[in-house]
């Protein structure tokens, strides 16, 4: 057993060595496939991890910081990124948001996502809060809900009488087959 | 009171004289021959088990009536197509509503042809001279997972722009064979060659084959049961009667939709952002 202990060490070495190898290594192919990613995208993914993960400062951070670096800037004004960079460091995320929707051509809070939110969103003030929500906030939430408005009751109470002429048929069947 | 006239004779209406409506049945019988429909079919097919093809055939019903209702809202520009089923569920009547029936009737389809396919299988109904329609029904069941899986990228959200990478992936594991999958094939967005999938090429499809199922059904007759034991033979009813309670069965399943449509709404996801996982677009709440 004590012969196998020994065998095991240099490989545990090995193994060590190779992680400790690998982790920065893996960070530098991170940083490199970042530059292969056109900056709009970039700025994108900043926005979408600004919006529903603002606590990832690190991932938002290297996008950002992806985005400047990109080969490939189109569609996107770096002025804008930096600045936006900047903003984040400095500790104000809201205004970081704000110049990287900007960055790429959207007015921030105000990407339009229906005609009526589109009517909303020109009779409101450009920055206010009242404003159509932004690219990464567009989503519905599901799940379980009560039944809204008079729509739902009506719905379900139509569901209830379809149930029940269901069961109805089917008894009224069972009864016809044992005639 | 009129009475039919015979030879210049007029003859009272008696219990042997025909209603009019059964005189009508009887002439579109003669020209479309439906009576043909009548055929005995075991008792045992009555039953729930033996009624999982129909509730499928019902779902896909149903989901194809409120997918043409859907199609009229749904824009399939990658630009677009995220806000305009944002626009469905928020603004237009009871598209809310429609949105998730059609959903619930996907996972009910789903369901249903796993349990058909089940069924099927446990009973040894694919067995001899049955394997051909066992073939059929498992292409079936490919079909409707392409259903499932078209409809999943229509949406546009991030868990669709997800499964659109895993479609792009199988393109690339097919090679040249995979050249459908690719977003460089056919010069137009893959968002836009998926959702004629869904709405113009797999519908008919799926009715061809369903067509050709349901003739093999009628050529072989259903499949014995084998948990009956009794010794003397089972009695029979006519196919119109198994319709009368798939129909039963069809109200039952659409009220449980509507219920769920109602109370559990499916939601749509932000919109898609390239090379974002799920979970940064929804993360785990902190306790």
């Amino acid at each position: 057993m004590k012969g196998m202990g020994k065998m095991r060490k240099p490989w545990l070495i090995v193994a060590l060595a190779g992680l400790v190898w690998f982790v920065p290594f893996s960070a530098a192919l991170a940083h490199e496939e970042n530059e292969k990613v056109p900056a709009r995208t970039l700025v994108q993914q900043a926005i979408a991890l600004l919006g529903g993960q603002p606590d990832q400062v690190e991932a938002i951070e290297e996008k950002i910081r992806g985005a400047l670096e990109a080969d490939n800037a189109e569609g996107v004004d770096l002025a804008l990124v930096k600045e936006a960079y900047t903003a984040f460091q400095g500790g104000d995320p809201h205004r970081a948001r704000d110049l990287l929707e900007e960055s790429i051509g959207l007015k921030p809070h105000q990407v339009v996502v229906s005609p009526k939110a589109e009517l909303r969103a020109t009779a409101t003030p450009e920055g206010s809060a009242e404003a159509a929500p932004a690219l990464h906030e567009a989503g519905v939430g599901g799940g379980l809900r009560a039944p809204r408005g008079l729509a739902g009751p009506m719905l379900l109470g139509l569901a209830g009488a379809m149930a029940l002429l269901g069961v109805v048929v089917l008894r009224r069947e069972r009864r016809w087959s044992t005639r | 009171m009129e009475y039919p006239v015979t030879n210049g004779t007029a003859v009272p209406a008696g219990p042997s004289r025909k209603t009019r409506a059964k005189r009508l049945l009887e002439a579109l019988d003669e020209r479309l021959g439906f009576s043909g429909l009548q055929y005995p079919v075991p008792a045992h097919a009555n039953k729930l088990a033996y009624s999982l093809g129909g509730l499928s055939l019902a779902s896909f019903l149903l989901l194809l009536g409120t997918g043409i209702a859907l199609a009229q809202f749904y824009q399939p520009e990658p630009a677009a197509a995220h806000a305009s089923v944002r626009r469905l569920i928020t603004d237009v009547t009871l598209g809310s509503y429609l949105r998730a029936f059609h959903y619930w009737a996907a996972m009910a389809m789903v369901v249903l042809v796993g349990l058909h396919l089940l069924r099927v299988f446990v009973s040894g109904s694919f067995k001899r001279p049955r394997e051909a329609n066992w073939v059929v029904g498992v292409i079936l069941a490919g079909i409707t997972a392409a259903f499932f899986f078209s409809g999943t990228v229509l949406k546009w959200d991030q868990e669709s722009l997800e499964a659109l990478e895993h479609n792009i992936e199988i393109g690339k594991i097919l090679g040249r064979l995979g050249f459908w999958f690719s977003p460089q094939f056919g010069g137009v967005p893959l968002l836009h060659r998926l959702y004629s999938l869904h709405v113009s090429i797999l519908p008919p499809v799926f009715l061809l084959v369903v067509g050709i199922h349901l003739l093999l059904v009628k050529r072989h007759g259903i499949a014995p049961s084998p948990f009956r034991r009794a010794p003397e033979s089972e009695p029979t009813e006519p196919f119109g009667r198994h319709l009368v309670r798939l129909g039963g069965f069809t109200l039952v399943l659409v009220a449980v939709l509507t219920a769920l449509a109602v109370l559990a709404p499916p939601g749509h996801g932000p919109a898609p952002v390239e090379g974002m996982g799920l979970k940064a677009v929804f993360p785990r709440r902190k306790a």
